[in-house]
């Protein structure tokens, strides 16, 4: 297989260079060892930043955010709920932060409006009676799925492809030139490979492990946060606490629900991560601090993502390092044909990949501008489903009254799973059901797929999509990376929902035990 | 607002197996007996009687005879809810169950010192004891590897024929499978309107004439769990009659009909047998000088000279799940439960040796009767059933009803009047 540039990591950073190439007229291919954001793109907060959070510690980042945060606005706005946000503090924050912080967004060009704290409490309800200042700022909330899902879609529209489940093995290196790149299929096992002019390495936390497998060193080191997601909406707009970025001082609404995070835990190991009690306990107590109704709500899921950080000496806080980008050029380590991009925000993601781009551009001789920045971002259909009320809106829309609901808590129909599996096959040859959980709301409820995984394999089973043993399978895969998400909250209503979960997977189903009794038993009657 | 006031022998809380049980087996003794639920649990169960099958968990161990697991759990898990019974109490505790269950007409199958492996919607295969007998024709054509025709219905979520036919295939090889509309519907449809619909034999005529031409290749035929709601056994034989071959049912995902006709025949047998049943809550209990408690409803105080506790786990609120630590509700019994939030379950769903917050609940002695920590009897006449029971883990020793209906047997035993 040949390619001018193959870019590892279906993230945001490698689905938004993929996009920004194929607008140069490059022809692309990304590779992911998962799927679209299975790494710290899909475990944030779905915030874009007005910029403001980093005013008190990087002028540059807090204007780049400024800057990005109009431009997502502008070109994606079907990504985007423009919410709005607060920042708040209350009885007991630092004051001499407070009074500065004005000034500091006036400086990065940030518009922050004083609030008056009944009006902060009209607006926000859920706030804390101990309000001691509010300002008004231009956050908004993002979906990463359907950024993610559009950017690749446009790539593919533009002579791009993505291959996903394809984890890079290794290099062939040649007088300094990386020529072939081997790929490992994790799902079929087959091996194969891919003849690049230039590799762009965009794996995000997994950077250190690509440039480790040219022989490169570069130094990653891995902090989890984690993110809680409540069932309802707490509030209208972006809620931010006035004081250094610290645990569980964002919350950042999506749809119908809110998300709460983050915390900031160095681990060794970005494949092995897991939100913990103590970090839902610290997040919960924490947040209750700007929103009692915290303590009290009921939560669906928690989830963590890994950012990437690159050691550079003398950064003393994993959040502040992690804010800004690396990208590198690897010349200096006996390759030319590589560049690495990590670290760097949601926001920001696409000014990651013009860079990028322009720099890879120059070296390959295109002279072509940038037009992300002024392109919008064609919504397509691959991630219509990922936004949370939208398959009811649909269905109700064309009355069918004949469709069969798979998924009650979403309100996702069998025709919603027809269409995911059919453009699904038509774009990789293979369907499985944690892909159409992310291409889709399907699990995302209060019920965490329960019902709708089972019903969802036996449809798929019916369809002649996969066998039963592979169902089984499938099933088995999809309820563990839900409980990934659910183990951490298993208080009040979650845990009835839990246990009647596992009445139903292990008690009844029997997906815990050995599905199938070796020899037919003799009749003794 | 009037409250009335209610005296019995037995307050039985709780109207799942355990508590429908102690109902039962307290009546049996002649006592005046109440019984109190605030949700219907029995809709969630298969109809499958699971005794014991799989020990140790972590091992995966089935066992094809459910009392040489039994004993096997006994010696290792002493403070296990069967631990408390000997054999021939079990045994007569069952036999009288089943007995009872064929007089309302909800006739059980089982081999004696047998697990059977039951078929599940998904097609995969569970050790369990005892199966209502429509349940068990399927699983005998299995065994003797007879060819099946199994159907399953357009708009009926979550059971494919097909998928069912896939996954057993290497024990059941001959299965061919039929998709057909349910009369008169259109869209999605629900176990219980089609078995409703079904206890016609105009509906039952219609559903199967598509089938039909295919019934002589076949020696029998298999449905989801939808044939008949309160003459279940009628509707089978009528099916049976038209197509001229046994038929079987495969139960759906809960809600599912066998658990909803037992939990109406059991309701009915209860009544009939002059129990009083009550689907409210529980404000809350006092202990009495006189009655052993008072139980205080919104609108009815129920004397309640012995209380036997079979009000579930989390589902069934006898639990409730607070952020630091569990609680047992109505008598702040306390509960055998692991340290910290974070041990009460493992980071893999599908972990061998299960969950620790499954060895959690409320400990007894000998006699049913909740103890505290030091050993001690918490109260002389309040006795506990069922999976509030700490140290019994159903859904992974596949138990569930046996130690319910055992572990009722054992408290009513204790009952003193």
């Amino acid at each position: 297989m040949k390619t001018q540039v193959l870019i590892i990591g279906a993230g945001a950073t490698g689905t938004g260079i993929a996009r920004d190439l194929a607008l140069r007229g490059l022809q692309c291919l990304v590779v992911d060892k998962k799927d679209v954001n299975s790494g710290a793109s899909g475990g944030n907060h779905g915030l874009l930043h007005s910029g403001a959070r980093y005013v008190g510690s990087d002028f540059e980042a807090a204007r780049e955010c400024a800057d990005e945060g109009q431009i997502i606005k502008k070109i994606a706005p079907h990504c985007v709920e423009s919410t709005g946000g607060l920042f708040i503090a209350v009885e007991g924050d630092d004051e001499n932060y407070i009074a500065d912080f004005q000034s500091s967004c006036q400086k990065c060009g940030i518009i922050s409006q004083p609030v008056d704290l009944h009006d902060a409490r009209e607006m926000e309800p859920n706030l804390s009676k101990h309000l001691i200042a509010a300002y008004a700022v231009p956050d908004a909330a993002v979906d990463p799925f359907m950024l993610s899902l559009d950017n690749v879609a446009h790539a593919q529209q533009l002579g791009s492809s993505y291959l996903r489940f394809s984890e890079v093995s290794g290099f062939d290196i040649h007088n300094k030139k990386i020529e072939c790149v081997h790929i490992n299929n994790t799902r079929s096992g087959e091996t194969f490979d891919i003849h690049p002019d230039w590799v762009i390495n965009a794996a995000g936390a997994w950077a250190g492990r690509i440039t480790q497998l040219a022989d490169i060193p570069v130094g990653v080191l891995f902090s989890k946060g984690t993110l809680l997601v409540t069932q309802k909406r707490l509030s209208q707009r972006v809620i931010n606490r006035l004081r250094q970025a610290s645990d569980a001082d964002i919350l950042v609404p999506g749809g119908s629900v809110s998300i709460i995070g983050t915390t900031s835990v160095r681990i060794s190991d970005p494949d092995d991560i897991w939100p913990t009690v103590k970090e839902v306990d610290s997040i919960v107590e924490e947040g209750a601090q700007m929103l009692p109704v915290l303590e009290k709500t009921r939560y669906i899921r928690a989830y963590c993502g890994v950012r990437p950080l690159i050691s550079q000496p003398g950064a003393a806080d994993d959040r502040n390092v992690s804010r800004g980008f690396a990208l590198m050029d690897h010349e200096e380590h006996g390759v030319q044909n590589m560049t690495t991009i990590t670290g760097g925000k949601l926001t920001t993601y696409r000014l990651m990949a013009e860079k990028t781009a322009n720099l890879v551009c120059d070296r390959m001789g295109v002279s072509v501008p940038c037009k992300t920045h002024t392109t919008p971002l064609p919504s397509t259909t691959d991630g219509r489903w990922t936004e949370p009320g939208l398959t009811p809106q649909e269905w109700m829309q064309h009355s069918r009254s004949q469709d069969v609901m798979l998924c009650e808590c979403e309100m996702i129909p069998k025709s919603a799973i027809d269409y995911i599996i059919s453009n699904m096959r038509s774009k990789y040859g293979t369907v499985d059901l944690p892909g159409i959980g992310l291409r889709s709301r399907v699990g995302k409820g209060p019920c965490q797929g329960t019902y709708c995984s089972e019903r969802i394999a036996s449809y798929m089973v019916d369809r002649g999509d996969i066998n039963g043993e592979e169902a089984v399978n499938q099933l088995k895969g999809f309820l563990q990376e839900r409980w990934r998400g659910q183990r951490p909250l298993l208080w009040d209503i979650p845990m009835i929902q839990s246990e009647l979960q596992e009445a139903i997977h292990c008690g009844f189903l029997n997906l815990d035990g050995c599905l199938q009794m070796k020899k037919s038993m003799e009749v003794r009657s | 607002m009037n409250t009335t006031n209610d005296y019995c022998d037995v307050l039985v809380i709780g109207s799942g197996m355990a508590g429908m049980a102690a109902t039962f087996f307290a009546l049996t003794r002649g006592l005046k007996t109440i019984q109190i639920g605030q949700s219907c649990p029995l809709q969630f169960y298969s109809g499958f009687f699971d005794v014991m099958a799989v020990h140790p968990v972590k091992d995966t161990t089935t066992w094809e005879n459910p009392w040489d697991a039994i004993v096997q759990v006994c010696k290792d898990i002493p403070q296990h809810p069967y631990a408390f019974l000997t054999k021939d109490q079990i045994l007569q505790a069952f036999s009288a169950w089943f007995e009872f269950l064929e007089q309302l007409n909800f006739p059980y199958h089982y081999i004696q010192n047998q697990n059977i492996a039951a078929i599940t919607p998904i097609g995969s295969q569970k050790l369990t004891h005892a199966v209502p007998k429509t349940t068990w024709k399927g699983i005998s054509s299995m065994m003797n590897h007879q060819k099946a025709l199994l159907v399953d219905i357009d708009g009926l979520k979550g059971f494919s024929a097909r998928q069912i036919k896939e996954t057993l295939q290497n024990v059941w090889p001959d299965i061919e499978t039929a998709r057909i509309t349910f009369p008169g519907t259109t869209g999605e449809v629900y176990a219980n309107h089609m078995a409703n619909a079904l206890e016609s034999s105009d509906i039952q005529k219609k559903l199967i004439a598509s089938i039909m031409p295919r019934v002589h290749r076949v020696q029998c035929i298999g449905f989801p769990a939808i044939l008949g709601m309160h003459h279940h056994q009628k509707v089978c034989e009528n099916l049976e009659k038209l197509l001229g071959k046994p038929v079987f049912e495969i139960p759906t995902l809960p809600p599912s009909m066998p658990g909803i006709r037992l939990r109406n025949a059991l309701t009915h047998g209860l009544s009939q047998k002059g129990g009083k049943l009550y689907q409210k809550a529980i404000d809350f209990i006092e202990p009495d000088g006189k009655y052993g408690f008072i139980a205080h409803t919104s609108n009815q105080k129920i004397f309640a000279k012995n209380i036997v506790l079979a009000s579930g786990r989390f589902m069934g609120k006898g639990l409730i799940a607070q952020r630091t630590a569990i609680k047992e509700p109505l008598f702040d019994l306390p509960v055998y439960q692991p340290e910290h939030r974070g041990e009460w379950h493992h980071k893999h769903f599908f972990n061998q040796e299960g969950h620790g917050i499954h060895q959690a609940g409320i400990c007894v002695d000998q006699s049913f009767r909740p103890i505290n920590p030091d050993g001690k009897i918490i109260y002389d006449c309040l006795y506990a059933a069922g999976t509030i029971l700490a140290h019994n883990d159903w859904m992974r020793h596949k138990c569930g009803a046996g130690v319910a209906v055992a572990s009722a047997f054992g408290s009513v035993k204790h009952v003193a009047v």
